[in-house]
């Protein structure tokens, strides 16, 4: 996949999660606003004798957890949005197209406009909040704004707050993934060898520290030798079919110098 | 505050001595818009006991002190009108019309021990007072078997040198109580949002810790041990410093909380943030390639074969790298991060329910995060991961089924479950367990109301995971039946003396666990087994009530099974089942003992109570580190560093990947191998090359391994197990393995030793071709040795997956065994 490619989906997908995230999340509240004067209204809503709705009366007043949580706290939406994602995956799997993004943009994205449809949104509405959210937002970024003591309020102040924790983070993350890759992708030096339709197909590797040229000895059945130099930036040689190193079993040395470094033998 | 006449509301709400009750303020009724993001509310403030009785009339409050005899202590509880946002609570200056007509003060009289949970229920209502204003009179012999030590009571913004303490009156050198009065600033109880400064901590620590996973990289891994713990302590300490405040908000409690366990995540991801490199990892990356290069479940694993049957974390990571374009590692990362999020904010919602104390749901998750399993095992990429935060939910979602709606709840039930029983078998079940229990509890209780409910909750659940147990179950006899098979009758032979109890406090290769870390270690397993005891703070046993009390209970009955799981420590096997139990009992841990912890912090004397809090801290960190030490085992398996034999990671050096990378792009895909437990597993994984293993082949490719020549044996095991080429890392002749075997259960007798000569025959052996070698990793054609071998196969019929007995695992034993 190319890069724009690559970023289009990406982009996409975000779309599709957003929407889906977003409808849900409308209906969500929707329907916690509604279970809630159900529950105020009828006395059968929580389905509980006379003792527990006193107690859960006594939670709602409750200065701490009926009021904690938006009607649609995250906790639900993001299970919601996981068991979403993972019915759906399994939808897509079963027809066999699991390795198939094209499917997971159909199915997501149809479901992320259902939902958005059935929670209410509607573009005018989102074009509103945009326009109301928007100005705010552009004028507390404009540069004018950044002077004296515009660092010590508005969202300047919290996005820098914000920032340095994150950019510590990142610190960390890129130095553990610098290392990590280093470390474990080091080059090593290496031969390996599988005879193929056309002949063999000889890998080699190097390392970083291996100095001098590398040479590729190649001995057939009879004690024939076949001897090519390894060009620096050549990590694999095919031995043509019709060449005399080919007969079986064939024995590869890989040299520095004159001296054998590894050996193997193809049958 | 105005001081006109109106029409006031005065109800008496008389507790029973000895039982907790909340303060009622107003009835249900009078909240009909509870679940508003934005709504007037009627709060609650705390007040302390009066020292007198009969009413007396104050500006907008008349107070009502009743004296019962032998209890001559009350609570004064004070409406205080605002609006909600969220988690604040704002003053209005004049009370909404609907509260000047109505209710607009509230009496109640409680037993000494009534505001043990009010203490602690979050911004609103903790601390109580502002000032000095609060403190209630000192002790009285009268009264002196129902003394409550006081408070502290922080300084608010406007008045932080508590000078307005001057104005309370004073007799006989002590302040007379007086009820609370919401003023302006009552929301100002709370100290100011810190989580910025938490997470830059935080960050810092992360940073420290990858700082020495660097060193350790570069050969200095006893440096990088040096440096991980202060960066791991930096992480957790900050985290529970805030959650011990009483004066923190719920919302920074709520946002350390996950700041902790995303956190404490990042501490273990870090150790392989280019690639996965444990062992279940790598098994459930295998299935993840698996249903992207085949475009469908269900593929056949090699090294996990029920793991494609449980494919919800798979097709969750799947999902995320078709939508977002992204790579496997990042999604990966992603997924597991999404789940720790969820495990811990679910955790958080779920004890503050029960509790209603977002302070002892702070403190909850700061237990949990001590347990075994946080840091090290339900941080990898595997099905319990996102299975525990799914059974979490769960309880969540039925706990706040009311406000949903019928409709909802069940969609969010069914959905869960469904999710739930494709994601982890066992997770699954314990799930419906818990459930079941908790129906139980409820009618125990006499309420069939919410029993029902419960009893159609667990039906659900009970079809979805049997169900799909049912249609799996060869593939989960064969993985299972072994695993609890070996566990009893490793068991029963402990018991009876057969047999001694593993080796404590070393690995299978011999490494000593630190002596610091072993007294942390048994610390912290004394620590929790005596919480169990109601002894000092431990004492403390707060009541929940209302629906909530019977799932509390049942996390009561889970705490209780602390020592149960300790016991299965003493042999191999039921040490991996304890280790796996340990996340479920420290559910139960995490909520009983964050109320009971709370509760004792929030009470006790102002000048005390700083004391304890540092106490408090002191022993958090000290069962981390046992908690961390225990789930995840010896120092190399936390640290990277240069190769170890058969540890994991460590085990995962260059010359392994790129013997991998070439088999991954020269050798036909899906050829049988024979490997190591780290190697094999990887080639398996990365490489998508079918491992033999005893599970999934019916063959065991480890007795290979075991002699100095390829004999009839030998031939007749490549035979069977149709094995076309071998992986031998020569640098397994260095020592024992680290990870209790070579290659799999039951390879060889215990303690048995490869040598060089064992490896080496396959560079001497006519038949087994070498056609890989990076000089450690050597790759070997066996073919030849396999075809010619039918007759020796009949012949010798080495039925290799037999149960010979198997090496001495680690104590601790990082998790890994059952899968």
């Amino acid at each position: 996949m190319s890069a724009v490619a690559a970023l289009a989906q990406t982009v996409l997908g975000i779309a599709i999660l957003a929407l889906g995230v977003t409808g849900l999340h409308a209906i969500l509240a929707r329907s916690a606003r509604a279970g809630t004067s159900r529950g105020n209204d009828s006395p059968d809503a929580h389905g509980s004798g006379e003792r527990d709705r006193a107690a859960d009366g006594s939670r709602v007043s409750s200065p701490l957890v009926s009021r904690s949580d938006p009607p649609a706290n995250i906790a639900v939406l993001l299970l919601l949005t996981v068991a979403g994602l993972m019915v759906g995956s399994l939808v897509v799997a079963a027809v066999g197209h699991a390795g198939n993004p094209l499917a997971y943009d159909l199915l997501f994205g149809a479901v992320a406009v259902a939902l958005a449809a059935v929670g209410g949104l509607r573009p005018a509405t989102v074009v509103v909040r945009l326009r109301e959210r928007l100005p705010w937002y552009v004028e507390c970024w404009r540069p004018a704004a950044w002077t004296a003591g515009g660092w010590r309020t508005g969202p300047r102040r919290a996005a820098l707050l914000v920032s340095v924790p994150v950019l510590i983070l990142a610190l960390a993350i890129g130095l553990s993934w610098w290392s990590d890759e280093t470390t474990t992708n080091e080059p090593v030096t290496a031969l390996g060898a599988v005879r193929t339709q056309s002949g063999l197909a000889v890998t080699v590797t190097r390392a970083d520290s291996d100095s001098g040229d590398l040479a590729l000895e190649v001995i057939n059945s009879v004690g024939r030798h076949w001897r090519t130099p390894l060009a620096p930036d050549r990590d694999k040689v095919d031995v043509a079919v019709e060449n005399a190193a080919v007969p079986a079993p064939t024995t590869i040395h890989l040299l520095a110098g004159e001296k054998i470094i590894q050996s193997i033998t193809i049958p | 505050m105005p001081t006109e006449s109106r029409p006031t509301e005065t109800r008496i709400i008389r507790a029973r001595p000895g039982r907790s009750r909340p303060a009622r303020s107003r009835t249900p009724s009078a909240d009909s818009t509870a679940n508003d993001d934005t709504t007037r509310v009627s709060t609650v403030d705390n007040a302390v006991p009066t020292g007198g009785g009969g009413p007396r009339e104050r500006a907008d409050t008349t107070v009502i002190t009743e004296f019962v005899p032998g209890h001559t202590v009350g609570s004064v509880a004070h409406a205080r009108h605002g609006v909600y946002d969220n988690d604040r609570v704002e003053e209005s200056t004049q009370p909404p019309a609907a509260h000047a007509t109505g209710s607009d003060t509230t009496v109640v009289t409680r037993d000494p021990v009534a505001d043990l949970l009010e203490p602690v229920t979050g911004p609103a209502a903790e601390p109580v007072g502002g000032t000095g204003t609060n403190r209630g009179p000192l002790l009285d012999w009268r009264s002196w078997w129902s003394w409550r030590p006081r408070r502290k009571a922080p300084a608010s913004r406007d008045d932080p040198a508590g000078t307005r303490s001057a104005d309370v009156p004073v007799v006989d050198g002590h302040p007379v109580a007086r009820p609370v009065t919401a003023g302006l600033a009552s929301h100002d109880l709370t100290s100011p949002d810190r989580s910025r400064a938490v997470a830059t901590v935080m960050a810092a620590g992360v940073l420290l810790v990858a700082v020495s996973y660097a060193l350790g990289r570069r050969g200095h891994p006893d440096v990088g041990t040096a440096l991980l713990w202060p960066g791991m302590i930096t992480v957790f300490v900050a985290g529970v410093a805030r959650l011990l405040r009483t004066d923190t908000s719920r919302r920074e409690r709520l946002r350390v909380s996950v700041l902790l366990g995303v956190g404490l995540y990042f501490c273990f991801e870090l150790t392989q943030i280019a690639a996965v490199r444990e062992f279940d990892e790598l098994l459930h990356l295998r299935t993840l390639l698996d249903l992207q290069a085949t475009g469908g479940v269900f593929t056949p694993h090699p090294g996990l074969p029920v793991s494609p049957r449980f494919p919800g974390l798979e097709l969750l990571t799947n999902a995320v790298v078709q939508l977002l374009g992204v790579p496997n590692q990042v999604a990966v990362i992603g997924v597991v991060l999404l789940a720790r999020v969820l495990l811990v904010y679910g955790l958080f919602l779920l004890i503050e329910r029960l509790s209603r104390s977002a302070y002892a749901a702070g403190v909850g998750v700061a237990i949990y995060s001590c347990s075994p399993q946080f840091f090290f095992f339900n941080a990898q990429f595997a099905y319990q991961t996102l299975a525990i935060a799914l059974t979490v939910l769960l309880l969540l979602v039925v706990v706040d089924r009311a406000r949903y709606g019928r409709v909802t709840t069940g969609v969010l039930v069914v959905m869960t479950w469904v999710a739930l029983a494709l994601t982890h078998h066992i997770t699954s079940w314990i799930a419906v367990g818990l459930l079941a229990g908790w129906t139980l509890c409820a009618f125990a209780r006499r309420d069939r109301a919410d029993g029902r409910v419960l009893a159609r909750v667990t039906l659900v659940g009970l079809v979805a995971t049997v169900g799909w147990a049912l249609v799996n179950i060869s593939m989960l006899r064969d993985y299972l039946g072994p695993i609890l098979s070996e566990s009893f009758h490793q068991a029963g032979s402990v018991a009876s003396g057969e047999t001694k109890s593993r080796k404590m406090f070393t690995d299978s290769a011999g490494t000593p666990t630190p002596t610091w870390q072993i007294v942390a270690l048994l610390g912290t397993t004394l620590l929790w087994s005596v919480s169990i005891v109601p002894l000092g703070p431990f004492r403390f046993r707060p009541q929940t009530d209302g629906r909530q009390a019977t799932l509390y209970r049942l996390l009561r009955l889970m705490h209780l099974a602390f020592p149960l799981s300790m016991a299965g420590t003493v042999t191999p096997r039921t040490a991996e089942l304890s280790a796996r139990l340990s996340t479920f009992v420290y559910l139960g841990i995490a909520a009983v003992l964050g109320l009971t912890v709370a509760s004792y912090l929030a009470t006790r004397r102002a000048t005390r109570q700083a004391f304890l809090r540092r106490l408090t801290g002191s022993f958090a960190i000290f069962v981390f580190i046992g908690g961390t030490v225990l789930g995840s085992g010896a120092d190399w398996s936390r640290m990277p560093g240069p190769y170890l034999v058969i540890a994991d990671g460590r085990s995962i050096d260059p010359y392994v990947v790129a013997a991998t990378r070439w088999a991954n792009t020269e050798l036909p895909a899906g050829s049988r191998i024979a490997g190591d437990r780290e190697t094999g597993t990887w080639l398996m994984s990365i490489g998508r090359q079918w491992l033999v293993t005893g599970l999934a082949s019916g063959a065991s490719a480890g007795p290979l391994y075991f002699s100095t020549t390829l004999g009839d044996y030998e031939r007749a095991v490549i035979a069977v197990g149709r094995i076309q080429y071998v992986i031998v890392d020569t640098r397994l002749a260095d020592g024992l393995p680290h990870e209790t075997f070579y290659t799999e259960n039951g390879e060889a007798p215990m303690g048995t030793r490869l040598t060089a000569a064992m490896l080496a025959k396959f560079d001497t052996q006519r038949g087994s071709v070498k056609v890989y070698d990076n000089g450690p990793v050597k790759i070997y054609d066996v073919t030849a040795l396999g075809a010619a071998a039918p007759a020796a196969a009949a012949a010798a019929s080495p039925a290799p997956q037999a149960t010979a007995p198997r090496a001495t695992p680690a104590a601790p034993q990082p998790a890994g065994g059952t899968r």
